[in-house]
């Protein structure tokens, strides 16, 4: 069965190298999707997966792609390198699939990096922040804009915009966390303020009210808070509680609505930014189908996904149009020589590094919705 | 010292709940000798009891009053985990009474799994608030800008914690059913042959553990304001770990056990990593258990002949 289907895979690389038609032009265009559907990242994976099948569904009603339906092939990684690696070997072995959006974590997208390399098929994470992912190799790209790009963008916030000093920063204990935290220390420093406090925040923590009186009695002018909306929900709960009325400024996984729902009151006047603003009217006819199909507002990781895939099927059409044959390769070549696209959550246009730099709004919490700031 | 009052107050709170989830591991060793490894996830299940209550007579019957509302969530909560705690006694334990030590404990962790995945199944993997309640404080020091505060919630807490540690403390050395678990505790077999129903016994202490878990749960809901279904674990290892570090096998044991591992938690975010701080806990735990192996408060083992 391996050997069989090993040879299979292999007969279809030839096939792809030698004669470039892969797959008969009346099949749906297949495209691969993987995220964490399970397991404590579902959240997310669940947001990228409603969007990338309303956009399935907006293209196939459409009349598909210069007349060809798309078909997109849903898997769950469940974030484990392991699984997305074995989704990544379905995808190389599936015919006629010619380009994959996935997955959340830098994680989980760099264990599929080295396989759908191999076999040609771009990949578009909507959301794998590390330095190294489309250093990977040419077939990585991605639509959230670097960490590193952002820390001068978290100093503006914390020392301009809230005028901070003296400022604390209790930070989610993770990979995106801590170099967030980091780079956004060195940001301040250079722009004068001083960071008086700098802690973890351990996921699924419940208890923060020893940080808080720590924070109470150091006292600073503001609060920067790198933490994703469960814990940080509960943070600014039990800060606010014990009397603490310090501004807070947070990038933006906060700007989530389900942590205006679980932070309530607590939440009034955090200044955060986001690529993706719902209320913007911009993006009014993606919010309103949405909110349509799945009866809840559309945050930033839909967005992002959304947008994930956009970008791959211009590509396809961008090949089909041009008369070349639809392979992962001419996909990639399409997707990275793309003219400027504009997406929900901004500008793509990928640099040489296969980078893209977005432009982000500040917004503001006020009356329990988000506001522009 | 105002910074550490603050921390001393929101360490004993921390313990106290730790300490009542503690006196059902505690009981339940005492009793048949086998660490229930479900416990944790039943305090989780009550925190959950506890919420839809909670959510149902606010929203749906309309109570305004706060403290009404809690004493009838509070009573509904140790009245249905109970009753699951009864079923899982009944269901996983029981019958692997008479078989090798391991198979009862398995069968807990089997149990522990099923119950936090059938919530995650039912409730949805989400964290699920409660409005926030009495949110009033007392403020207690006001030095220089620093004010110390000691929250009703806190205060809340802590009473009740004390009055149930006292209830329960009275209940097994001074009525007949604590003096039938102690004979249960002591030696099954004669127990049983002095009239004693065993099962009852073994029975209505799970029960007992289940209402103070119960009690933690519905305390950690108000003052945490969100239940998920993965509560049960960290406040249950944890919980274990105050058991063993009180002396396994004793009630006041159990809350002194919760207290400490709640203060060792609290000043060590305070004065030195926020990160190390389970790591503090837990050396404390194995220094002790090195030097102490009986716990603080615990017996020493008597081999029985």
């Amino acid at each position: 069965m391996t050997f069989r289907r090993a040879t299979a895979g292999i007969a279809l690389v030839l096939g792809l190298a030698t004669t470039g038609v892969p797959a008969q032009a009346a099949d749906p265009i297949k495209i691969g999707f993987f995220a964490p559907l399970t397991g404590n990242l579902a959240n997310f994976g669940e947001r990228f997966r409603e969007s990338v099948q309303l956009f399935e569904e907006q293209v196939n009603a459409a009349g598909g792609i210069e007349g060809r339906k798309i078909e997109v092939i849903y898997e769950d990684d469940r974030n484990s390198p392991k699984e997305a690696a074995s989704i990544a070997q379905k995808f190389a072995n599936t015919p006629g699939l010619v380009f994959a959006v996935g997955s959340f974590s830098t994680t989980a997208s760099l264990a599929a990096a080295p396989i759908l390399t191999e076999a040609k098929i771009p990949q578009v994470s909507p959301s794998s922040s590390h330095p190294d992912f489309p250093k990977f190799s040419p077939y990585q790209f991605r639509q959230n804009t670097r960490q590193d790009k952002l820390a001068p963008l978290h100093a503006e916030l914390v020392v301009d915009k809230l005028k901070g000093k003296k400022i604390a920063i209790p930070f989610f204990q993770d990979d995106w966390g801590q170099t967030t935290a980091n780079l956004t220390k060195a940001a301040i420093e250079q722009r004068g303020g001083e960071v008086v406090l700098i802690e973890p925040i351990a996921p699924n923590a419940r208890d923060f009210r020893p940080l808080v009186s720590k924070i109470k009695a150091l006292n600073p002018d503001v609060i920067f808070l790198p933490v994703h909306y469960q814990e940080a929900s509960a943070f600014v709960q039990q800060l606010r509680q014990a009397g603490v009325t310090t501004p807070i400024g947070s990038p933006d996984p906060l700007s989530n609505p389900k942590f205006l729902e679980l932070a309530g009151k607590d939440a009034e006047g955090i200044l955060l930014y986001t690529s993706f603003f719902a209320d913007d009217p911009r993006v009014k006819a993606y919010v309103d189908a949405y909110k349509a199909k799945y009866n809840r507002l559309p945050d930033q990781y839909s967005a992002l996904a959304y947008d994930s895939i956009a970008v791959g099927v211009n590509a396809i059409r961008t090949v089909l149009q041009s008369g070349k044959p639809l392979t992962g390769e001419n996909v990639r070549d399409a997707i990275a020589s793309a003219p400027a696209y504009e997406g929900l959550t901004g500008t793509t246009k990928y640099d040489d590094e296969r980078e893209v730099n977005k432009k982000s709004t500040f917004i503001i919490i006020k009356n329990g919705a988000y506001v522009l700031y | 010292m105002d910074v550490f009052v603050q921390q001393l107050i929101n360490g004993l709170t921390l313990g106290s709940i730790y300490g009542l989830i503690a006196i059902g591991y505690t009981m339940v060793f005492g009793i048949i000798g086998m660490v229930n490894f479900a416990h944790g996830d039943v305090f989780m299940v009550s925190a959950f009891i506890a919420l839809i209550c909670f959510l149902l007579l606010t929203t749906v019957l309309g109570i305004t009053s706060i403290f009404l509302a809690l004493a009838i969530v509070l009573v509904v909560a140790m009245f249905f985990t109970s009753l699951v705690s009864w079923a899982i006694e009944r269901v996983a334990y029981r019958p692997l009474r008479g078989s090798f030590r391991l198979a009862p404990m398995i069968s807990a962790i089997g149990m522990s799994i099923f119950l936090a995945n059938f919530v995650q199944v039912t409730q949805g993997p989400r964290n699920k608030p409660v409005p926030p309640m009495i949110t009033d404080v007392i403020v207690l020091m006001d030095s220089g800008g620093y004010q110390v505060t000691l929250a009703w919630k806190q205060v809340i807490i802590m009473v009740v914690t004390a009055l149930l540690l006292g209830g329960f403390w009275y209940l097994v050395q001074k009525t007949s059913l604590g003096r039938a678990q102690r004979a249960v505790e002591q030696d099954r077999k004669m127990a049983a042959l002095l009239g004693i129903n065993v099962d009852h016994t073994i029975s209505l202490t799970f029960v007992i553990g289940a209402a103070l878990a119960a009690v933690a749960g519905v305390m950690y809901l108000m003052y945490y304001g969100v239940a998920n279904f993965a509560d049960g674990f960290v406040p249950g290892v944890k919980a274990f770990t105050a058991a063993v570090l009180g002396g396994i096998g004793s009630l006041p044991g159990a809350v002194l056990g919760g207290l400490l591992i709640g203060l060792i938690e609290t000043f060590w975010s305070a004065y030195f990593s926020i990160e190390y701080k389970d790591v503090a806990a837990f050396s404390i735990l194995a220094i002790t258990l090195i030097f102490m192996p009986q716990g603080l408060l615990g017996r020493p083992e008597v081999e029985k002949v």
